[in-house]
């Protein structure tokens, strides 16, 4: 990657298109290590969802454990490939920058543990364990819906 | 990125939110919203949620990676407005036990579809107006 890019500067649109762009440059395709791991878990999530197969027969049974099959595949591949893919491209689609840091890991543990007590409380029969799961999964995509919004509407070339 | 497909990621997140809400509303206490509230929930989800933020990824990128323009911004731009005057109208029929607006809803949401896949279709091929 280059590091003779020009920096950010204050100032016009066409300083601020320079500024993107030279920020767009530092940034490289691969996936940082937090998008890395969502994609990671989004496999494993998969995974664990496509056992309803051998198990139920289908993906969607008529059993009990159909919600903790479906939303493995929804809350556990589906919503963190989003959060892998969206986190990763977003930023290079707007020029804008996504919080980093703490926030996406937050965000990692949110679902986690969301996806995880959702899933346990379903085939445990805990009530209380599926209604706390869902309220911390929801929390996550509050927390990444609060890091993608400036991205999208963010001035390009602008710092946060 | 154009504003028509920003709309469509910011317009997904939002739809995720709500639906999220609606089924933690409905774990929390059943009889609280009224009518069919797990098909209103895999519906914003699925429709909302996963498929607006699929049409707004896809109308920034296939055209790209395809190597040519999108087809016809103006499809998009409808396909926008169908499909969130759709997906409203079906919540509200399966909310309020009204199978009038699930199909008016159906038929307008069915319209943003086949305007997105044409939309697509054409552009990968590299069609010109």
């Amino acid at each position: 990657m280059s590091t003779a890019a020009p920096q950010p500067t204050a100032g016009g649109p066409a300083e601020a298109r320079l500024g993107a762009e030279a920020a767009m440059a530092q940034m490289g395709m691969t996936f940082s290590r937090d998008n890395r791991c969502f994609i990671v878990a989004a496999q494993v999530y998969l995974m664990l969802a496509g056992l309803g197969l051998p198990i139920n027969g289908s993906l969607l049974s008529d059993s009990a454990s159909r919600p903790a099959f479906l939303h493995l595949f929804t809350l556990g591949f589906l919503l963190m490939m989003i959060y892998g893919i969206g986190g990763h491209m977003l930023p290079r689609f707007t020029g804008n920058p996504i919080r980093e840091g703490a926030w996406p890991w937050l965000q990692m543990g949110l679902v986690h543990a969301g996806a995880a007590s959702f899933v346990a409380g379903y085939f445990a029969g805990w009530h209380g364990l599926v209604v706390a799961g869902a309220i911390l999964a929801w929390l996550s995509l509050a927390m990444f819906a609060a890091r993608v919004w400036p991205v999208l509407w963010g001035s390009p070339g602008g710092t946060r | 990125m154009h504003k028509r497909n920003r709309l469509f990621v910011s317009i997904a997140l939002v739809y995720g939110l709500l639906g999220g809400l609606i089924a933690i509303t409905r774990l929390i206490d059943p009889g609280l919203l009224p009518g069919n509230v797990p098909r209103a929930h895999g519906h914003i989800m699925l429709l909302g949620f996963i498929l607006m933020m699929v049409y707004g990824i896809a109308l920034h990128v296939l055209p790209r990676f395809g190597g040519f323009p999108l087809y016809s911004e103006r499809m998009a731009d409808w396909q926008l407005y169908l499909a969130n005057a759709g997906l409203p109208l079906m919540v509200a029929g399966w909310l309020g036990w009204r199978d009038s607006l699930v199909l008016a809803g159906g038929v307008l949401s069915y319209g943003a579809i086949v305007l997105f896949g044409l939309n697509m279709i054409l552009t990968v091929v590299g069609r010109k107006k």
